[in-house]
């Protein structure tokens, strides 16, 4: 085995070329306790703050919002989905176009995953050989394949500022250690294939490669064994790319699990690039990972939730389309300053940090001024009309990107273990005895005790 | 407990010295000036003063559901429309038994933190819906148009459609409600069976409204009731009925008698409005019946009326299309799919097709790449900020934004439309306008071919009829799971077939 890996590394070294990268990572600040950093991440379409949350605009639109109505919640780097770009306009489309940025008028940035993920996942017949992913064609049963380099292929018609690898991903809670090693060193394999496919010539640019404008992160795979986690990571980071992601976490495994893969991870990852950990999370996951070193995250949660009545506050969440919000009339939280939870025509709020480039709507009429929903207005639209959705799903982005903020404040300040206590003695009302055991596990590993006053 | 226990239960006593601005500046109308062609049309110029602001009119409102205009969050409302006013329908807020609306503060501090009491519209339910300070709120009983209801109307009630279900609605509870709500203005009660009426029914509607309308003007007027102390009363509009002008003499004179008491008409039809008594002439007149076309609102302003509730905006909107006409017909911006009109608009090229009235973007294969505005030369957000493309990919991904950008567009469409007509009327050339308009074209919308956005809720029940929702593509699963919940945004397989998916550039064929 570990010969395996040596001669992986060793390919890397020699074989693979050095890729350039498309941004640059400045941390700015340690978190003196815990592992949690503040950086400023530059990107090609503008600088953003770490810890950062990215919200998931799937099929490029964020579920009803415009992109100004995103961009006021503060966020300027978002996700698409390589899936379903790809199957929705389509890479022909995309490229007549221009790109994702251009379809959707975001100029800001946006990150794609490789689509491997949702074809293992949605479509039951797929499976994974060498070549790539094959799956059947639910039409007509016509074996199809998605190979790494046209994953890559496809994110570079998309245009995406940071671009993901196609990994072999399977459930971390996989009882076969075997196929889990083999999805892992895979996954490598297949880093190398990207790589290429991203050296080759910019179509746009010919005199330069993709890599130059696009920046393609590796994924670190080997499910809950820390030690194939850590051989993973070796291997990867030998490839030096410009970011680094964690992979196939959220797939329902415990937490304390999940826990000690991102820290198993984090120790033997070099410190100066960003650290993207995928499809997390809830807002306890987010300032748990931060601690144990994490960067960037992303996930629908928060999103999928507003259109079901969830408010996520500072109280903790909050289903409102029970009877008992009917007739409250304050604002879906009032600790947050976002435009639904602002009085009604309040002056737009600062922007969430200086890093923040100019919002798009700076021109036009749209004002970002404050609208006073009340949760009782909340309770009587949630379910019945969209508009309801999208406005929670604004205050839900804003809570996020916002809470992300406060804790990139905290590390600044160097106060993140204090953040900490106090933002999950309000999730629960003070009662620590509520407190997730994963949770003060994990932090007690990074020197928090939550529980001490 | 009755809805009008539960009303008196909850009004808040120490709210009941809130003063408001006196009626005449609350609410009032001047007719501006007939057209100068007044001997041939009837069209005619005013305006509407009202809390939250001024009218011109003719000019049209939207009809909103809860308390929304379909589709547009209130910043979008607010900040990329410029929406005169919203309909509101009473019965999209009274479910419960004790509607939470009732208690509502007047004055939230939430809602209306930087406002001043005396120049900012107050009112529950203008608070509740966080509606926009300088957009009209006008309370009906029912939705515009109603869902029919089986309940037969009764002499107190009539039959309402709440989103638990079909129900009756007491016409006291209405008029309690109406000063309970304190909308910017009302409507008084109607009633309108489902079917076609014969003419003892017809003479029963006009019995009925004469009666339950006399009986509001007491309430208001009366023993202060209706406004609550020291408050003005909301102002009313009285129904005329889509029943032969004969049979709702008596009723109009009524009316008459009672004319200082009474903000405006709410008309059913408006072909009935040309029969109104002078006394009622000069009162606003405000269109309760969706037009479909804008050739039929430019028929309805020909015959007098002020103030629309245009439901047909929506409805395109609903149906994936880009409204694309303007009042007066300008001189043809040149484009593919248009044909080209002389200089002098009343002379359309013979032969020529004629133009439609929007743009279906369910023909997504046409527009896939299309990187112009909705409509060319629009000023709208959609239009200034996006493009066809992308309308025609979030149409075609079922993404709610698609329906988001085509309100602002339809919306700004039926704005700049409706300030065209009062140019029109100003101007003097309003009849000719209307036929060069009528002429280069189409009668209708364009054809309806997209599914719209996933019909929910209470508002789109039927009593019979196709299903709403056409079943979507079946998930391919395996037996024992739907793994698709736990992916969340994530969507079906792949919707197409092979050669579609290499085509596209999605996956190739495994050789």
């Amino acid at each position: 085995m570990l010969k395996t890996m040596t001669t992986l590394v060793t390919d890397a070294a020699s074989a693979i070329p050095k890729m350039p990268s498309a941004l640059t990572f400045e941390i700015r600040a340690r978190c003196s306790i815990t592992k949690a950093r503040a950086s400023v991440l530059r990107l090609p379409h503008g600088p953003i703050e770490t810890p950062i949350f990215m919200p998931v605009a799937t099929q490029a639109s964020l579920k009803g919002l415009t992109p100004e109505q995103l961009e006021a919640a503060g966020c300027r780097l978002c996700l698409n989905n390589t899936y379903h770009l790809g199957l929705k306009p389509g890479q022909a489309v995309l490229n007549k176009v221009g790109g994702a940025h251009k379809l959707q008028s975001w100029n800001h940035n946006i990150l794609t995953d490789s689509g491997g993920f949702q074809m293992v996942s949605l479509l039951e017949l797929a499976t994974v050989t060498e070549k790539g992913v094959e799956f059947l064609s639910p039409h007509d049963g016509t074996p199809m394949l998605l190979t790494p380099e046209h994953s890559i292929d496809l994110q570079h018609s998309i245009g995406s500022d940071i671009i993901m690898q196609l990994d072999d991903v399977i459930v971390t809670t996989s009882p076969d250690d075997a196929r889990m090693r083999e999805a892992m060193l895979r996954s490598v394999r297949w880093l190398d294939r990207c790589i290429a496919e991203h050296m080759k010539p910019d179509a746009l640019n010919p005199s330069a490669t993709y890599a130059e404008r696009q920046n393609l992160f590796c994924i670190i795979q080997g499910g809950l064994d820390l030690d194939m986690r850590r051989e993973c990571a070796e291997a990867m980071v030998a490839r030096d790319t410009p970011g680094i992601a964690i992979g196939g976490l959220s797939g329902g495994e415990e937490k304390d699990k999940y826990c000690a893969v991102v820290k198993a991870c984090t120790d033997v990852l070099p410190e100066g690039k960003p650290r993207y950990v995928m499809g997390v999370g809830y807002p306890e996951d987010l300032i748990v990972s931060i601690a144990l070193g994490a960067d960037m995250f992303d996930c629908v949660w928060g999103t999928r939730t507003a259109r079901f009545g969830n408010a996520i506050t500072s109280g903790g969440v909050l289903n409102l389309r029970n009877a008992k919000y009917a007739n409250d009339f304050g604002p879906v939280d009032p600790d947050c300053n976002c435009i639904i939870c602002s009085p009604q025509d309040s002056p737009a709020r600062p922007p969430l940090n200086n890093s923040l480039s100019t919002p798009s709507y700076a021109d036009t009429n749209y004002s970002a001024k404050g609208l006073g929903i009340s949760r009782a207005y909340i309770h009587h639209l949630a379910a019945k009309e969209t508009a309801g959705a999208h406005l929670l799903t604004m205050h839900n982005v804003a809570y996020l990107l916002n809470l992300m903020n406060k804790a990139k404040q905290a590390v600044i300040e160097d106060r993140y273990p204090q953040f900490l206590k106090d933002t999950f003695g309000k999730w629960y009302n003070g009662d620590k005895e509520q407190f997730p055991k994963w949770a003060v596990d994990a932090l007690r590993g990074v020197g928090v005790d939550l529980l001490e006053d | 407990m009755t809805v009008s226990e539960d009303i008196e239960a909850s009004v808040h006593p120490d709210n009941s010295d809130i003063s408001a601005t006196h009626h005449s500046a609350m609410f009032s109308f001047k007719l501006l000036t007939t057209s100068p062609q007044a001997v041939t049309t009837g069209a005619r110029l005013g305006q509407l003063i009202t809390r939250a602001g001024k009218i011109q009119t003719p000019n049209f409102i939207a009809p909103s559901s809860r308390g929304v205009v379909p589709h547009l969050s209130q910043d979008n409302l607010r900040d990329h429309t410029k929406i005169p006013g919203v309909y509101v329908a009473t019965e999209d807020f009274i479910e419960k038994p004790l509607p939470s609306i009732f208690d509502q503060p007047e004055l939230s501090q939430h809602n209306n933190n930087t406002s001043d009491p005396a120049t900012v519209p107050a009112g529950r339910l203008r608070a509740f819906t966080s509606h926009p300070t300088t957009s009209f709120q006008l309370l009906a009983p029912r939705r515009c148009p109603p869902v029919p209801a089986p309940a037969t109307n009764t002499d107190h009630s009539i039959g309402i459609l709440t989103s638990v279900g079909f129900r009756t609605l007491e016409v006291n509870d209405y008029h309690k409600m109406i000063s309970h709500l304190a909308p910017d203005a009302a409507v008084g009660i109607v009633d309108i069976p489902a079917h076609a009426p014969g003419k003892a029914r017809r003479e029963k509607m006009v019995e009925r409204v004469e009666s339950w309308f006399g009986a509001l003007l007491r309430v208001r007027n009366g023993s202060g009731e209706a406004g609550g102390a020291g408050r003005a009363p909301v102002p009313i509009l009285a129904p005329v009925l889509p029943v032969d002008a004969e049979i709702q003499r008596l009723y109009f004179d009524f009316l008459e008698e009672n004319e200082e008491k009474i903000a405006g008409l709410a008309v059913y039809d408006d072909q009935v409005a040309m029969d109104l008594p002078e006394g009622l002439q000069s009162m606003v007149r405000v269109l309760m019946r969706d037009c479909g076309t804008p050739q039929k609102v430019l028929e309805a302003v020909e015959r007098g009326t002020d103030l629309f509730t245009a439901v047909f905006p929506n409805e395109a909107t609903d149906a994936g299309i880009a409204l694309d006409f303007c009042f007066p017909v300008e001189n043809s911006k040149t484009g593919q799919d248009e044909p080209v009109y002389t200089k002098d608009t009343q002379q359309v090229i013979v032969g020529a097709v004629r133009k439609q009235l929007g743009w279906n973007f369910w023909d997504n294969e046409r527009y896939q790449t299309d990187l112009k505005p909705l409509a060319e030369g629009c000023e709208c957000y959609a239009c200034k900020k996006h493009h066809r493309a992308f309308v025609a990919h979030l149409l075609n991904a079922k993404e709610m934004t698609a329906w988001v950008l085509l309100q602002i567009h339809n919306m700004h469409v039926v704005e700049r439309f409706f300030e065209g007509v009062r140019g029109s009327i100003e101007k003097g050339t309003f009849e000719q306008d209307c036929e060069v308009f009528k002429r280069v074209y189409e009668d209708e919308m364009p054809n309806k071919t997209g599914e719209g956005p996933r019909l929910r809720g209470y508002q789109f029940k039927t009593t019979a009829g196709p299903r709403k929702n056409a079943k979507v593509f079946g998930k391919f699963t395996r037996p024992g799971g739907d793994r698709t919940e736990k992916l969340g945004e994530a969507d079906l397989p792949p919707d197409m077939g092979t050669v579609k998916m290499e085509d596209i550039g999605f996956a190739e064929k495994k050789v």
